[in-house]
């Protein structure tokens, strides 16, 4: 009575053959040395492991996206805190704001940006108005920093909502009883506060940090000629200069550091509480 | 054949036995409880008869004939669950209405069948609530109503008081008797509350492991439970094991020895028994009595209102005794030196 | 007192932050200048050539075919689906659950190519029918997760009820398990028509040639030059996801949280 695989084949069947079979064919293509004709080969791996390049692409785009992760927590736990124990009134209208600029168009937005800190820009503008800057440009566009605000506004609502969601569920009067037996505020946050919410910070972190590893639209959009991570020369090879094989291998080298990252990260989250 | 015959029901999941070739047999207009803490099989029992799972062996027989192959739908069996799974996007009427329209009653009918069902349940007026608009006590009778509007061969209810908070429960409790024996339906009601299903049934099942342990009348379930698990899953017991020696002497486990009540116990001649007594048979006396008797000292004193528990400590073990207050009877207090003793008729002389 | 104070400045800071690019963005949309350039100067002039502008409109007509579709794909092969994870008692569930969520773990640009390179193997041409599936792929996941949280929320037995009254499984389904779950597959629906019409990464990959998407229309004005009905265009798309959040939000008012993972 319960068999009903009909039910369920046709999902099933769908995400194999288009999800799962696809990415043995990715890792086939990287060991194959030109198109589908070519010989079994590690040309392409020995190709970015050896040339220094490569290998700075791939620090600087995990350094990237760690630095973006730990401004994510920075600037977001305070605002999940808020929302979660300091007002009262207003919560669900804060959240539904806080959703809606994340369900809207990734490139609308990194766009957006570009609109905002381009050089004679409005922030440039409203900058030397209120003297902030002098008359030079404001420079921003087109460089690491420009995609770093882009990349942030982007996932922060994820770190939020996450961090957000654990503090919900902890008891407020664990704070109180914290107080109570005469811990400081300092000593209530350190000691009570962040670790019952370290599950939230860690999901927040993997939600933020994984997709960050495989962006291109920002750093294409706002990086300029600074703006290359792992994500652009993929899109490169295949967009460009045709070299599918090695951007499949460079693709299956970041698939396994999306992997890694998040098998290590969850294991952090399921360590303790 | 009797009305409801269970014969040799079986069924595993995952290789788990969890009911194993249980047999039982029900006149109509029975009201049996089917009682055993939870993973005993009696859940079990009620979705295979519900037809919600299907037994591995073993038949199902309603009125002379087989349901077994039956799906549920089909079976015309009352159902009122746990959470009593009332249609949250209906109104009461229609939830009551649901069963007969699948029976194809005409609009008229249907209409007549409900204010009837709505009635003996008092709920009359509530047609156009909604579920979520109602109390538990309400929701519960709603489900009842809409489970008997249907007119079923058997009503299986499944803990279907345990939501309700304790007055309320025993107000059901009483509605319920009454609606089930004005309908006559033949019930099974699973419960693991031994309060609630001495008060309701004609009949209870004792269930432990997939087994039935006892099944037999309230009264005679109380008086003489067959097992230790019996005896202190319905009501309090106190448990004396130990071997029976000739001229009437019991040897408990710890070596110390007392007189049993005058009674016949030649039969008595494996190396251990278990001795079954309620607490409230338990007489207690102050000066020392003539007949077989155990001395002890008060422990600690509960004062429940119209009665006192004393825990009493004698021969190395913990024993609850329980007494009326009356007028004429003074309290006992700690470290009080008291003799008690029971009749041989109101002991259990139980192997396991 | 001082601690809502600062909590409300605060707010106030992370929403400037949030809404201050998209106001600016909406607000140079109604720019005259060709080169958002400032004073502002107030005029529907973008918006006009947008009215004029036949591949924008036709690019759009493109996405929001391919995202109904998505969207209706979604909800019955979701449903489907959800009915037997809740039901099921086979050891493959395990299996079937985080092969649902595969697609949210993997980054878009990954399972694009990689279909990308299956039709390349195949020899099969860019088409269509490839395109949709790669939008239902990453929209599935979303669906399923709004219908899970409202399939979780109902009581299973009412199922079972429905049965012991004389409903057989279809008219269960019909009367009790579809109206129920009506709202969910309705915001699940409009939840995967908003990812699909925003995506740009997948239909980068396997758009035919000759078509294209807004989002890659979008794209390429934004690479190769400047073009302000863009402005314009972006204003639409954003004011055109914000009411179906909105909505969405207002259907599932009971949970917010399936909108993350």
């Amino acid at each position: 009575m319960n068999k009903k695989w009909w039910l369920v084949s046709p999902p099933v069947f769908l995400l194999i053959s288009f999800c799962v079979i696809p990415l043995f064919i990715m890792v086939y293509y990287s060991f194959l040395s030109d198109g589908t004709t070519g010989h079994l080969t590690l040309q392409n791996y020995l190709n970015f492991f050896q040339k220094g390049f490569y290998l700075k692409l791939t620090w600087k785009t995990i350094s990237t996206s760690l630095l973006v992760t730990i401004i994510c927590i920075l600037i977001g736990f305070p605002m999940a805190y808020i929302m979660a124990k300091v007002i009262n009134s207003g919560k669900n209208i804060i959240l539904i704001a806080i959703i809606i600029p994340f369900w809207t168009s990734q490139l609308v937005r990194a766009y957006s940006w570009q609109n905002l800190l381009r050089d004679g820009g409005i922030l440039e503008i409203i900058l030397r108005k209120l003297h902030i800057i002098g008359p030079e440009p404001l420079g921003i566009l087109f460089t690491q920093t420009a995609v770093i605000i882009a990349l942030i506004h982007i996932f922060f609502p994820y770190m939020v909502i996450t961090i957000y969601m654990s503090l919900e569920k902890m008891d407020t009067s664990l704070i109180e009883a914290s107080k109570s037996l005469n811990a400081g505020p300092f000593t209530t946050f350190w000691r009570i506060i962040l670790p019952l919410s370290k599950p939230g910070i860690i999901s927040g972190s993997i939600l933020v940090f994984v997709p960050s590893l495989g962006v291109f639209v920002e750093p294409r959009i706002l990086g300029g000629t600074e703006g290359s991570v792992i994500g652009t020369v993929i899109e490169d090879q295949f967009f460009e200069i045709y070299g599918w094989n090695f951007g499949a291998a460079v693709a299956f080298i970041l698939l396994m550091i999306v992997f890694i990252s998040t098998t290590v990260l969850s294991k952090f989250a399921k360590e303790e509480v | 054949m009797a009305y409801l015959a269970i014969k040799n029901l079986s069924k595993s999941f995952q290789n788990n036995l969890v009911l194993d070739h249980i047999n039982f047999e029900i006149e109509k207009g029975t009201f049996l409880s089917l009682l055993g803490p939870s993973g005993c099989g009696k859940t079990t029992t009620l979705r295979l008869i519900a037809g919600f799972e299907h037994q591995d062996e073993g038949t199902i027989h309603i009125g002379g004939n087989t349901i077994d192959t039956l799906p549920p739908y089909k079976r015309n069996i009352g159902l009122v669950f746990q959470s009593y799974a009332l249609f949250p996007h209906m109104t009461v009427g229609q939830n009551i209405a649901y069963g007969l329209e699948q029976r194809n009653f005409t609009k008229g009918d249907i209409k007549k069948e409900v204010s009837k069902a709505l009635e003996m349940v008092q709920l009359t007026g509530f047609e156009n609530r909604k579920p979520r608009q109602l109390s538990g006590g309400q929701q519960q009778r709603v489900a009842l109503a809409r489970a008997l509007v249907i007119k079923p061969s058997l009503l299986l209810l499944d803990e279907s008081l345990s939501a309700l908070d304790k007055k309320l429960r025993v107000d059901m409790q009483i509605e319920l008797r009454q609606i089930q024996k004005e309908v006559g339906i033949t019930t099974l009601f699973v419960t693991h509350d031994q309060e609630e299903a001495m008060t309701l049934s004609d009949q209870i099942a004792v269930m432990k492991n997939g087994k039935i342990v006892q099944m037999d009348t309230p009264q005679n379930i109380y008086k003489n439970p067959v097992n230790s698990f019996v005896a202190s899953f319905i009501g309090q017991s106190n448990f004396l094991k130990g071997r029976i020696k000739e001229n009437s002497q019991f040897v408990l486990q710890n070596g110390s020895t007392f007189s049993l009540p005058q009674q016949d116990y030649s039969l008595y001649n494996q190396e251990e028994y278990i001795i079954s007594v309620r607490p409230e048979k338990i007489r207690v006396d102050q000066t020392r009595p003539s007949y077989p008797h155990i001395q002890g000292k008060v422990k600690f004193v509960t004062y429940i209102g119209n009665l006192s528990m004393y825990l009493i400590e004698a021969l190395g073990h913990d024993i609850r005794i329980q007494q009326q207050n009356d007028s004429y009877r003074d309290q006992l207090k700690v470290n009080d030196e008291i003799y008690f003793s029971w009749n041989a008729s109101d002991q259990s002389i139980l192997t396991e | 007192m001082l601690k809502k104070g600062i909590a409300w400045v605060y707010t106030c800071i992370i929403f400037t932050f949030l809404y201050a690019p998209i106001a600016v963005l909406m607000l140079m949309s109604f720019n005259e200048s060709q080169y958002n350039s400032l004073p502002f100067q107030f005029s529907t002039r973008w918006y006009n050539e947008l009215a004029n502008n036949q591949t924008l409109i036709d690019s759009s007509l493109t996405s929001i075919y391919v995202a109904a579709i998505t969207a209706l794909f979604c909800v019955i092969l979701a449903t489907m689906l959800m009915l037997w994870i809740v039901q099921t008692k086979s050891p493959l569930k395990k299996w079937i659950d985080s092969l649902i969520i595969l697609p949210l773990t993997i980054p878009w640009l990954i399972l694009g190519l990689s279909i990308l390179l299956l039709l390349n193997l195949l020899n099969w041409d860019k088409n269509f029918y490839i395109l949709l599936v790669g939008h239902i792929i990453i929209s599935l996941p979303y669906t399923v997760m709004v219908i899970k949280a409202r399939l979780q929320s109902l009581d299973f037995s009412i199922n079972e009820a429905s049965a012991s009254l004389g409903a057989n499984e279809w008219t269960t389904f019909r009367k009790i398990t579809f109206p129920l779950l009506f709202p969910a597959m309705l915001a699940g629906g409009f939840l995967a028509f908003v990812i699909s019409f925003d995506n740009f990464i997948l239909s980068y990959f396997l758009i035919p040639s000759g078509q294209s998407t807004l989002p890659i229309e979008i794209y390429s004005s934004i690479k190769f030059g400047f073009t302000p009905e863009i402005n314009a265009v972006s204003t639409v798309l954003l004011a055109g996801t914000t009411i179906i959040i909105i909505f969405i939000v207002t259907v599932m008012k009971a949970s917010l949280k399936f909108l993350f993972k």
